[in-house]
């Protein structure tokens, strides 16, 4: 019998870049990317994937930085939807959850986006990361990870701030219109 | 000793003054020394270079030949020369030089009466020994820590990183021309002086190698950068010439302290800024190519803005302020398309607008979202204009009159003007009204006859005691 922390983060998955780099990874970990997450919860109780799961978007060097980026917010757990733990005084009562019938909601766009505020060490991930913005931001956006994505357009929007056309064209290298 | 070189013609015809040791030095030592003289004195714009080869050049009469040709012609013809001739020197030797490799430079020949010192605002660089394992390692360490994509050369060196180990060699490069030595191994410094042809290969996207020559003109390193792609239907050839000012990014203030931890007693240069240093230099040539390159021959792009998803683009325009986005759509005709879409009006009124209405409006009720934003912008114009219009203004024309009676030094005293025993009104008094002013009051009792100018009593008027 498999033990829960077993179940959840036990089993390893295999990724695979488009140019056919291997990358082993935690399902915790993968779970940041929204794009597996349904994959992954549809596993189960498996111990493993023995199929690794092709990425053919995603260059070799992008993805190891991804895994960088989600692994580091699994142990941080800041940014995960799980809810907080109970306090210990109320930890002795089981507390029955509400059934309430799920209304379907509507969807709002997420907008104004949570004031982007990167962290120490997000800051310093994308310090190291401007070079390549549009690999990360293609990635990220392919594997459907928000809080990336959100710092990312930020980034790129503080680029085109106070910025004339000749001056955005030059930056972008845009090609002038005929 | 010190020997004089006559520059001519463009050069602002004048004579140098340079100091050689002919027991160390030969030709081409001084020949570099020259050339990092002159740009050192000649700032170079990227724009003003021409790289243009067997261009005839100014510096060809000093005595320098072909093979220094690409150098050269790298200096403009037209140039103005920026001239200091605040410090200078009359001459002071007239001695015949001669250097050990046994010719004479032609321009010793030449002799003239103005001998201008080379004065330079750059501060020399620091001297030292630089060792290639050192330096490279430094870099790296500085540099990002991703090591990804090759740097290829002709002679089988191949390292990782980014830009880096390239910008390395090259500034190695740069260094040994400057006149740094390297005392481990001189066949290193062979080895690496022959290496001015380097290949990089983009870490992302399709692999197309770029090839590059280096050179090293005084703080400035230029490289000139070629890359040829050919499909099955097309091919196409690019060519980029850079300045990269090095200068820029060595540390000055504390050479030492970075390598401080080795155990060697080498010295070594220490940059700052290592990760700008690689992105100017990658905006400057590979990634200017490798788009140039995919637009010549009609391929999708890539590593650009362009190369995004049309729902990021609107996410990232969605993120601007109203003047960016104005001067955004101004651009591309894809980006002047995509600023008029709804979704993109839609997020723009949530963000600016949330506050000032009750509650969004529901998409059935809106026909354009860019009417209904351009609306509440007007309305809120409006608001502010009126709000800044309500400054409370001073009233003006207003005199102020001091009507108050004087105050009476001796109280108990008789008064100093005494008053009239009748048709007296404290209002009218000369003394209470000392300028006078026809009050309304007074203005009706005169009317009445009650008062007049003089002030003479009316006889036929009661007084106040009888």
């Amino acid at each position: 019998m498999a033990s829960p922390a077993k179940v959840t983060g036990g089993g390893k998955l295999i990724l695979i870049s488009g140019d056919g780099e291997r990358h082993e990874v935690s399902r915790e970990t993968a779970k940041i990317f929204r794009a597996l997450e349904t994959m992954i919860e549809s596993l189960g109780d498996k111990e493993e994937l023995v199929e690794p799961i092709p990425l053919p978007n995603v260059s070799g060097s992008v993805l190891g930085r991804m895994i960088a980026w989600s692994e580091h917010h699994v142990t941080t757990c800041s940014f995960s939807a799980e809810a907080p733990p109970s306090s210990p005084i109320n930890s002795e009562v089981p507390v029955q959850p509400v059934v309430r019938p799920k209304v379907p909601k509507r969807r709002q766009p997420q907008f104004p986006p949570p004031d982007v505020v990167p962290t120490a060490w997000e800051k310093d991930f994308l310090e190291r990361n401007r070079e390549d913005l549009y690999d990360l931001l293609l990635a990220a956006n392919y594997l459907d990870v928000k809080r990336l994505m959100d710092l990312l357009c930020a980034r790129v929007a503080d680029l085109i701030k106070g910025k004339d056309p000749a001056k955005i064209r030059k930056t972008f290298h845009v090609p002038e219109p005929s | 000793m010190l020997i004089r070189v006559r520059l001519k013609r463009d050069l602002g015809a004048r004579t140098v003054s340079l100091e050689v040791d002919p027991t160390k030095e030969s030709l081409s030592d001084l020949r570099k020394k020259l050339y990092n003289y002159i740009s050192s004195e000649y700032r170079f714009s990227k724009d003003s270079i021409h790289p243009i080869k067997n261009e005839k050049c100014p510096l060809q009469d000093i005595g320098l030949d072909e093979e220094d040709a690409f150098t050269l012609c790298l200096i403009p013809p037209n140039f103005e020369p920026n001239l200091d001739i605040g410090d200078f020197n009359f001459p002071i030797e007239t001695t015949p030089t001669k250097i050990n490799s046994g010719t004479t430079p032609r321009s010793a020949s030449h002799t003239s009466e103005l001998i201008i010192k080379a004065v330079t605002d750059r501060p020399p660089l620091p001297q030292g020994v630089l060792s290639t394992s050192n330096f490279g390692n430094f870099l790296r360490q500085n540099s990002s820590e991703s090591k990804v994509g090759v740097v290829k050369s002709d002679s089988g060196v191949a390292s990782s990183g980014d830009c880096v180990s390239f910008l390395c060699e090259a500034l190695h490069m740069m260094m040994l021309d400057s006149g740094f030595s390297n005392k481990k191994d001189q066949n290193e410094q062979e080895q690496l002086k022959s290496l001015n042809r380097y290949q990089y290969i983009a870490p992302f996207g399709p692999i197309i190698p770029i090839e590059m020559v280096c050179t090293s003109l005084g703080p400035n390193l230029i490289t000139h950068a070629s890359i040829n792609l050919s499909t099955d239907s097309d091919s196409a050839t690019q060519v980029v010439t850079c300045v990269l000012p090095f200068d820029q990014y060595i540390n000055k203030s504390s050479p030492n302290s970075s390598l401080a931890t080795e155990p060697s007693s080498d010295t070594g240069i220490s940059l700052t800024n290592t990760s700008q240093l690689t992105q100017t230099f990658k905006d400057a040539v590979p990634h200017h190519l490798l788009t140039d390159i995919r637009r010549a021959l009609k391929l999708p792009e890539y590593g650009t803005l362009l190369c995004l998803s049309h729902e990021v683009k609107i996410f990232i325009m969605s993120l601007v302020d109203l003047k960016s986005l104005i001067s955004l759509s101004k651009v591309n005709r894809e980006f002047n398309i995509l600023s008029q879409d709804e979704y993109l009006w839609k997020l723009l009124f949530i963000r600016d607008f949330k506050k000032d209405v009750i509650s969004i409006p529901k998409p059935e009720e809106v026909t354009s979202w860019k009417e209904k934003y351009t609306e509440h912008y007007q309305n809120r114009k409006t608001r502010q204009e009126y709000l800044m219009n309500q400054v409370l203004l001073p009233a003006r024309g207003r005199v102020d009159i001091d009507y108050s009676v004087p105050i009476n030094p001796f109280p108990l005293s008789p008064p100093l003007v005494p008053l009239p025993l009748w048709g007296h009104d404290e209002l009218d008094d000369e003394r209470v009204n000392p300028h006078g002013f026809i009050t309304e009051r007074r203005r009706r009792r005169r009317r009445e006859g009650l008062w007049s100018d003089d002030r003479l009593p009316n006889p036929f008027m009661p007084g106040p005691f009888w």
